[in-house]
């Protein structure tokens, strides 16, 4: 059984988190990076199988920056046995169809019977990603699990909906996303990041992958003007004399909401 | 200003350490084990399997094998003092790596080590050294504690005040006199287990601060230790090895210095930017601003000194005089730094809640213990010009 996590380094959430006014994108360099806690949790879920049954291969895969290296190096440190690490200047910006794109063709090349990925980032917030990853692989999709149970040839959990909580199952392979109900991910210890040293961690370029960032017959999604948000004016204060119905009615009128 | 000792797999482990304190040793914990007087048990086996503590132990024996590298060793003292709770793990664990464990590492048989080590890696076996006596603190010399040779082993009789760990410890390094006098070769370390017959040390010491952390006074009336339990086989060999170990204690000290000292400068920086008085924050006068700087400035040189000292002992060339100077030197200026910062927090700066009044007071004993910081000075000086 060999499966793959999709892990994302994200600006810390409790710290600062700012966009360039230049580039529209995260300020990278100016917080401070992590890896996000709900892509822990997918390793953990993997981790935690692989505990518990030998011969388990879990494999952490990033899109990211060349500096995202020391979080590759914190999951092969949690117990991930190999790593790849997708970097190429033609990424900077990409969006979720292009990201999606890259991630089928890495887990293409890696192989896998199951993909794990966190429902939604905390900076990006898509959470369609692991739903056209697994539609571009042509594999089944679980997504949004508050709970997961691996059982080979199969894969089950609870996906959470605001109306219901609904039981779910695919045959392997599949991809599957989870939130964070999931149980918080185990931290690296020290012989961890000792042999974290010695797994192996694969860096592919866009060229490795045979993907063409610039390639027009595809539909992507470009930033085109990022302006700062304006400060926040007063808003208007209706008091009620009587023809608060009516003046609230006329607001909402005036500023074409009904 | 920045420090170059540290590669990437320190700044990996601080993250461990880290989180460890996040997750494991939180100021609720903390509390408990102020009022039980020493840091649980599961909380140190938790540190091990993190490999927290139990960096000296080799790795054939299941710990980190880095008792020649302190760098890791010293990681784990910034970030477990740096918030300020936790000071009784870093006493609890500082024991156990920098005091106990080096013993058996460096001179334990090799059925000693087999016996041994691999328990203390995980902190199954706590570990505590034992040289104070009533009577022999600064003068080691005129200990009494007897250790007698009978068939097959020794029986020990005497007493050990202020041992560190002393009550929680299941294996103590006992400093013991074996010959008739009081020249170096009378002395041997036997290794004293919790349980034996006539050894008592249950006695907790109630202390100025390190409240969490315990210090015991140990007993011994015809306690039986057999000879295997004579560290190295061979005895009159005590105060070899105890020379031998000092420059990693003395280091150890040091670096607990430096660590508590950035942390009391971080303390007082956020207290004085946001405490108010004549409508302005505290460190917006000039004589802040000046013990500010002074601090700052003292800390960096302290982790100049460290990082130097840590770079020798990892070449293994850090001597016993050089350690002395570290210790004392380091011991005082954290002192400084304490008491200027307790002075910048006001009140405040006398109450047991906030986290400078605790490191106050726990470090009174930085210049006391790891010998005197006046022993340390007489050491430098006979350095320099023998005994006139
Ligand atoms: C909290 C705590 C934890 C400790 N942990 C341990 C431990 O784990 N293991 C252990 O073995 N011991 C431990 N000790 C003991 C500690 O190392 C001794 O207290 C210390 O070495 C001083 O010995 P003493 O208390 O007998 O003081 P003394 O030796 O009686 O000294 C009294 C004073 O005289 C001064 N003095 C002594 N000789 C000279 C000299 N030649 N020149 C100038 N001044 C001198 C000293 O500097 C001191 O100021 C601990 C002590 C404390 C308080």
């Amino acid at each position: 059984m060999k499966i793959v996590v999709l892990m994302k380094e994200v600006p810390n959430t409790y710290g600062e988190r700012t966009l360039s006014l230049e580039t529209g994108l995260a300020e990278r360099a100016t917080s401070d990076n992590v890896l996000d806690e709900v892509t822990e949790r997918a390793m953990e879920v993997a981790l935690a199988y692989a505990d518990a049954h030998e011969g388990t291969q879990v494999h952490a895969l990033t899109v990211a920056p060349e500096g995202a290296t020391t979080s590759v190096r914190k999951c092969l440190a949690m117990g991930a046995e190999a790593a790849t690490h997708v970097v190429d200047d033609g990424l900077v910006g990409a969006d979720l169809g292009l990201t999606a794109e890259v991630i089928a063709a890495a887990l293409g090349r890696i192989g896998f019977d199951l993909v794990v990925a966190g429902n939604q980032s905390t900076d990006g917030m898509g959470g369609v990603l692991p739903a056209m990853v697994a539609e571009l692989l042509g594999v089944p999709h679980l997504t949004n699990l508050s709970e997961v149970t691996i059982a080979e040839p199969e894969v089950a959990g609870t996906r959470v909906s605001d109306d219901a909580d609904v039981q779910v199952s695919a045959t392997l392979p599949a991809v599957v996303s989870v939130t964070d109900a999931l149980p918080e991910a185990r931290f690296p210890n020290f012989k961890g990041i000792m042999a974290a040293k010695k797994k192996p961690l694969d860096v592919l370029s866009l060229d490795d992958l045979g993907i063409d960032a610039e390639d027009m017959t595809a539909s992507r999604t470009i930033m085109l003007a990022i302006d700062q948000r304006p400060p926040r004016t007063a808003g208007v204060k209706i008091t009620d004399s009587g023809d608060a119905g009516t003046q609230l009615a006329g607001f909402l009128a005036e500023n074409q909401l009904i | 200003m920045q420090r170059d000792v540290y590669d990437e797999d320190h700044e990996a482990f601080r993250e461990v350490v880290k989180e460890f304190i996040k997750r494991y040793a939180t100021p609720e914990k903390a509390k408990q084990w102020d009022a039980d007087g020493e840091v649980d048990r599961d909380t140190m086996q938790a540190a091990a399997e993190h490999g927290i503590v139990g960096l000296s132990v080799p790795e054939e024996y299941g710990g980190a094998g880095m008792l020649h590298d302190f760098r890791f060793r010293c990681v784990a003292i910034e970030e477990i003092l740096r918030p300020g709770h936790a000071a009784a793990l870093a006493g609890g664990v500082g024991i156990q790596d920098d005091l106990a464990v080096p013993y058996l590492v460096h001179f334990g048989t090799d059925e000693q080590k087999q016996k041994w080590l691999p328990k203390m890696a995980t902190c199954e076996v706590l570990g505590a050294l034992a040289m104070t006596e009533p009577g022999a603190g600064s003068d080691l010399r005129s200990a009494r504690t007897t250790a007698k040779k009978v068939d097959g082993g020794y029986v020990v009789n005497g007493s050990k005040i202020f041992i560190s760990s002393g009550k929680t410890a299941d294996l103590v390094v006992t400093f013991v006199k074996t010959g008739e006098g009081n020249r170096p070769d009378d002395f041997s370390l036997l290794l004293i287990e919790d349980g034996m017959e006539g050894f008592v040390h249950d006695k907790k010491l109630v202390k100025m601060g390190s409240h969490g952390h315990d210090t015991a006074e140990l007993n011994f009336t015809d306690v039986f230790v057999p000879d295997e339990n004579l560290i190295g086989g061979t005895p009159g060999q005590g105060f070899v090895q105890l020379m031998k170990n000092l420059p990693l204690e003395r280091l150890s000290i040091g670096a607990v210095a430096a660590a508590v000292s950035e942390a009391a400068l971080e303390w007082t920086l956020e207290y004085t930017t946001s405490r108010q008085a004549f409508g302005q924050p505290v460190s917006a006068f000039q004589n802040t601003r000046f013990r500010l700087a002074d601090m700052a400035t003292t800390v960096d040189v302290l982790w100049a000194y460290i990082d130097r000292a840590m770079t020798l002992y990892g070449k293994g060339e850090l001597t016993a005089d050089e350690a002395a100077k570290v210790k004392y030197w380091c011991t005082d200026r954290e002192w400084e730094v304490l008491d200027q910062a307790v002075q910048l927090h006001g009140g405040y700066g006398y109450m047991m809640e906030y986290p400078i009044t605790r490191a106050f007071v726990d470090a009174r004993v930085h210049r006391i213990y790891g010998g005197t910081n006046e022993v340390m000075r007489e050491i430098v000086a006979r350095s320099l010009t023998g005994r006139k």
